[in-house]
C-alpha cells in the first residue's frame, strides 16, 4: 500500500494527467530512438565485421565465360568455340603468387535421389529408354577434338544400365538394409571439391573423415555431407555419427558416405561433397561433364589488402594460358565493400539521429520535472518541517521519476521493436538481436535517469523556512 | 527549555544585508505560552522559523534542552522537527491531495509508527478537534476553521514538547478564531510549550508572556497575568 507521502505523489501525477502523459511519451520516444538506432548500429558493426572477416571475402573467384546454369546448352557449342575449360592444373597459377593462401576448385553438382516418390513420379512418366548422354570420342584431347555423335546411335553404356537397374530397385527391401539410407529429399546440391577447400575453410569431420588422397583418383562415389543434412537422413534423435560407412542411395548411383562436417553456420551445412579429379577413369563421361559444368576455381588470400593485384595478376595469368576475355575474375570483397559502407552510413546517421532524439527527450523531461519541482517547492517545505529528511524527499522524487521511466521504457520498447524489425529488413541484417534492444533500452533509460535528477538535486537547496513563504 | 543566545539572521537581498533578527537573546522555559507580537516585517516569523529549525541563525548560539542544535545534521534536525515540535501555520499548510485523516498520519510516517497506530491516532486527534464527521475529506472541501484544526491534530500527532504557531487565527474569522485560541491553550494546559506568532494584541493577551519585536530586536517581554499566577 502507498504511503502519504506517495499518495501525494500518485494523485498529482493522476490530475495532471496532460503533464504525466507528456512526461512518459518524452521518455517512450527517446528511450525507443535509442533502442532502435542503437541496436541497429550495433548489429551493422557486428554484420560488418562477421561479413567482412568471412573466409568467402577473402576469396578471388575465377569462372569461364558461361553461366553457371547453362548445363542444359548443348554441349556442341561450346566445344566449337574456343571456350577454355579450367581444370585442376589451373589451380597451379597460385603457385606464382605468395600471398595466395589457398586455391581450390569448387565445382556444383547435383544428386538425384531415389525414393518411393521418385519412383511413382517416373513410372506416371514414359520410362526413358535412353538417358541421353553425349559421347565424346578421344576425351583427352579436350574441346576442339570433341566430335558429334548423333544421340540415336548412342549404345546405353554400364553407366546408364546401373542407373536403370537402380530405378527399378525394390526400395521396401532396401529400407530393410541397415547399410543402405534413402532419402526423402527430390534433389541435394552439392560440390566436387578439391582438398584444399576443407583446409581454406577450416571445416573438419565431426564424425567420419575428410576424403585421403586416395579418395581423389578412386573412382568410387564418395560423399562428405553437412551436419543439417545428415540429421534429415536418421531417426529422431537417433545418432547421426552411424551414418559414416552407410550409403545413399541417388540416381548417379550408390554414393558411400566418409564423413559427416561440423556445423559451419553456412549453407554448406545442408549440402554434400565429392571429391574433384581430373583423371577419373570413369572417363568419358566424367571428362564431359567438366566441360560444360563450369568448374569454380577459388584462390584465396590471408591478407585481404593482396586482393586487387592478386585479381590482376590471375587476370594475366588466366589471359596468357587461353586468350584475353575466356574467364571472369571476380572478386565478391568489392561489393561487400559497398555494401558495408552503405550500411555503416545509413546506421551512423540514424544513431546520430537516435542520440540527438534521446539528448532532445532527456532535456525536455528535466525541464518538465524542474518546473514541477519548483511548484512542489512549498509541499516539500511542509514535508520536511513535518520531519522529512532530504534523503527522503530525494528519494520520494527519484522514485517518481523511475516509474516514470519504467513505464515510458516499457512504451519505447514496443516502438523500437517494430522499427528495428523493419529497419534490419531493409538492411539485410541477420536478426537475433533482441537482447541488443533492450540493453541500449535500460542505456537510455539510465541517461534520462541521470537527468531527472539534475531537478531533484535542486530540492538539497531548500531551507523548510523558504519553501514555506512560497504561497 | 530554550535559549537562545545573540542570535542574529542577515538575508542578502540585491547587494543590501538585512538583518531580520539581530542579537536576540531568549528564554523560554517549559509549559510556557508565549506570544511574539510585533509589526509586519519586525522579524517575529523569521524568530519562529529559527525557533522550529525551519531556518539556520546566521550567528548565535541556539541551545534546546542544553544541547546546540545548530551544529546537529540535516537527519538529527529533521528528527527534533519530527518528534519534538508541531508546526501550525496561517495558511494551514495542509497538502490538498490527502484526506484530513491522511494529512494527520502523515508526520507519524517520518516517526516510524506501524499504519495501524497512526491511523488510530489519527482517529482520535480529529475526534478530539470535533472532526470525526470530516476524515475523509479533501482540505479543498473543508472550511478554513476546520482546515486549521486538522493542521493542529497534525501538529499532536507525534506528541510534541512545543507547539510553534505562526498567525493561527490569521485567516479565520473571529468565531473560528476563538476555538483554535481554545485549544490551543488547552493543548497548553496539557504541559506542552506554545510558542504563537501574532500581530492580534487581544490573541497576544492571552498568552503567559508576550514578546515585542521591532527591527530584529527583541524591545520588551511582558510577563503578565498568566505569569502572575504561576510564580
Amino acid at each position: 500500500m502507498l504511503n502519504e507521502p506517495f499518495k501525494i505523489i500518485f494523485r498529482r501525477f493522476v490530475n495532471r494527467l496532460t503533464e504525466s502523459g507528456l512526461l512518459i511519451i518524452s521518455v517512450a520516444l527517446g528511450v525507443g530512438a535509442f533502442a532502435a538506432g542503437g541496436t541497429l548500429f550495433v548489429n551493422v558493426v557486428n554484420q560488418n565485421n562477421e561479413l567482412l572477416n568471412s573466409p568467402s571475402y577473402k576469396e578471388i573467384v575465377v569462372t569461364t565465360r558461361a553461366d553457371k546454369d547453362t548445363m542444359e546448352v548443348p554441349v556442341i557449342e561450346k566445344l566449337l568455340s574456343e571456350t577454355a575449360v579450367l581444370t585442376e592444373s589451373d589451380l597451379d597459377a597460385a603457385l606464382m603468387m605468395p600471398s595466395i593462401s589457398y586455391s581450390y576448385i569448387l565445382n556444383q553438382t547435383r544428386l538425384r535421389m531415389i525414393n518411393e516418390e521418385f519412383q511413382s513420379n517416373q513410372q506416371n512418366m514414359t520410362p526413358p529408354e535412353k538417358i541421353e548422354v553425349p559421347e565424346v570420342e578421344g576425351a583427352t584431347n579436350k574441346a576442339s577434338s570433341a566430335k558429334v555423335v548423333d544421340t540415336a546411335e548412342i549404345e546405353v553404356s554400364d553407366k546408364n544400365m546401373e542407373i536403370k537397374e537402380l530405378l527399378e530397385e525394390d526400395l521396401s527391401e532396401i529400407r530393410d538394409d541397415d547399410s543402405i539410407v534413402i532419402s526423402d529429399e527430390d534433389e541435394l546440391s552439392g560440390y566436387e571439391v578439391t582438398a584444399q577447400f576443407f583446409d581454406a575453410w577450416n571445416i573438419s569431420a565431426e564424425f567420419g573423415s575428410l576424403f585421403s588422397t586416395s579418395d581423389y583418383s578412386q573412382t568410387n562415389s564418395l560423399v562428405i555431407i553437412g551436419s543439417d543434412f545428415a540429421k534429415t537422413l536418421v531417426e529422431d534423435d537417433a545418432d547421426v555419427g552411424s551414418l559414416v560407412g552407410k550409403r545413399i542411395l541417388a540416381m548417379q548411383g550408390y554414393q558411400t558416405i566418409v564423413g559427416i562436417l561440423e556445423e559451419t553456420g553456412t549453407n554448406y551445412d545442408y549440402e554434400f561433397f565429392s571429391p574433384y579429379s581430373d583423371n577419373t577413369s570413369s572417363g568419358e563421361f566424367a571428362q564431359l561433364k567438366k566441360m560444360f559444368m563450369n568448374s569454380e576455381l577459388i584462390f584465396a588470400v590471408s591478407d585481404p589488402e593482396d586482393l586487387d593485384s592478386v585479381s590482376q595478376m590471375l587476370e594475366q595469368w588466366f589471359a596468357s594460358e587461353y586468350g584475353d576475355a575466356q574467364v571472369i575474375v571476380s572478386n565478391p570483397r568489392l561489393e561487400a565493400e559497398q555494401t558495408v559502407s552503405r550500411n555503416s552510413g545509413i546506421s551512423l546517421l540514424l544513431l546520430i539521429l537516435a542520440i540527438s532524439g534521446l539528448f532532445i527527450s532527456s532535456v525536455n523531461i528535466s525541464h518538465i520535472l524542474l518546473s514541477r519541482t519548483l511548484r512542489m517547492k512549498k509541499h516539500v517545505g511542509i514535508l520536511m518541517a513535518l520531519g522529512a529528511t532530504k534523503k527522503k524527499i530525494n528519494l520520494l522524487f527519484s522514485i517518481e521519476a523511475l516509474i516514470i521511466i519504467i513505464i515510458g521504457t516499457v512504451l519505447g520498447v514496443l516502438i523500437a521493436l517494430p522499427i528495428n524489425s523493419q529497419m534490419q529488413g531493409a538492411l539485410d541484417l541477420t536478426a537475433q538481436t533482441n537482447w541488443m534492444l533492450l540493453i541500449s533500452a535500460l542505456v537510455s533509460a539510465v541517461i534520462i535517469f541521470t537527468f531527472t535528477l539534475i531537478p531533484i538535486r535542486r530540492f538539497d537547496k531548500i531551507k523548510p523556512a523558504d519553501a514555506m513563504r512560497t504561497q | 527549555m530554550i535559549n537562545l543566545e545573540n542570535v542574529s539572521k542577515l538575508y542578502d537581498l540585491d547587494e543590501t544585508k538585512v538583518h531580520a533578527l539581530d542579537n536576540v537573546s531568549l528564554h523560554i522555559a517549559r509549559g510556557e505560552y508565549v506570544a511574539i507580537m510585533g509589526p509586519s516585517g519586525s522579524g517575529k516569523s523569521t524568530l519562529l522559523h529559527i525557533l522550529g529549525i525551519l531556518d539556520i541563525a546566521s550567528s548565535g548560539v541556539y541551545k534546546l534542552e542544553g544541547y546546540d542544535i545548530t551544529t546537529l545534521a540535516d537527519k538529527e534536525q529533521a528528527r527534533i522537527r519530527n518528534k519534538h515540535f508541531g508546526f501550525i501555520f496561517q495558511s494551514f499548510n495542509l497538502f490538498p491531495e490527502l484526506s484530513a485523516l491522511e494529512n494527520v498520519m502523515l508526520p507519524m510516517l517520518y516517526a516510524s509508527v506501524p499504519l495501524k497506530k497512526r491511523k488510530d491516532r489519527a482517529i482520535y486527534l480529529l475526534n478530539e478537534v470535533g472532526l470525526s464527521h470530516r476524515m475523509k475529506h479533501l482540505p479543498t472541501m473543508m472550511s478554513g476553521g476546520e482546515q486549521q484544526r486538522v493542521a493542529i491534530a497534525r501538529a499532536l500527532s507525534n506528541e510534541p514538547d512545543l507547539i510553534l504557531a505562526d498567525e493561527p487565527t490569521g485567516n479565520l474569522p473571529s468565531d473560528k478564531g476563538e476555538e483554535v485560541m481554545e485549544i490551543l491553550e488547552k493543548v497548553n494546559k496539557t504541559g506542552v510549550t506554545v510558542v504563537m506568532v501574532t500581530h492580534n494584541p487581544n490573541k497576544g493577551k492571552r498568552a503567559n508572556r508576550i514578546i515585542n519585536v521591532r527591527d530584529g530586536k527583541i524591545i520588551d517581554t511582558k510577563k503578565d497575568k498568566g505569569d502572575l499566577y504561576a510564580k
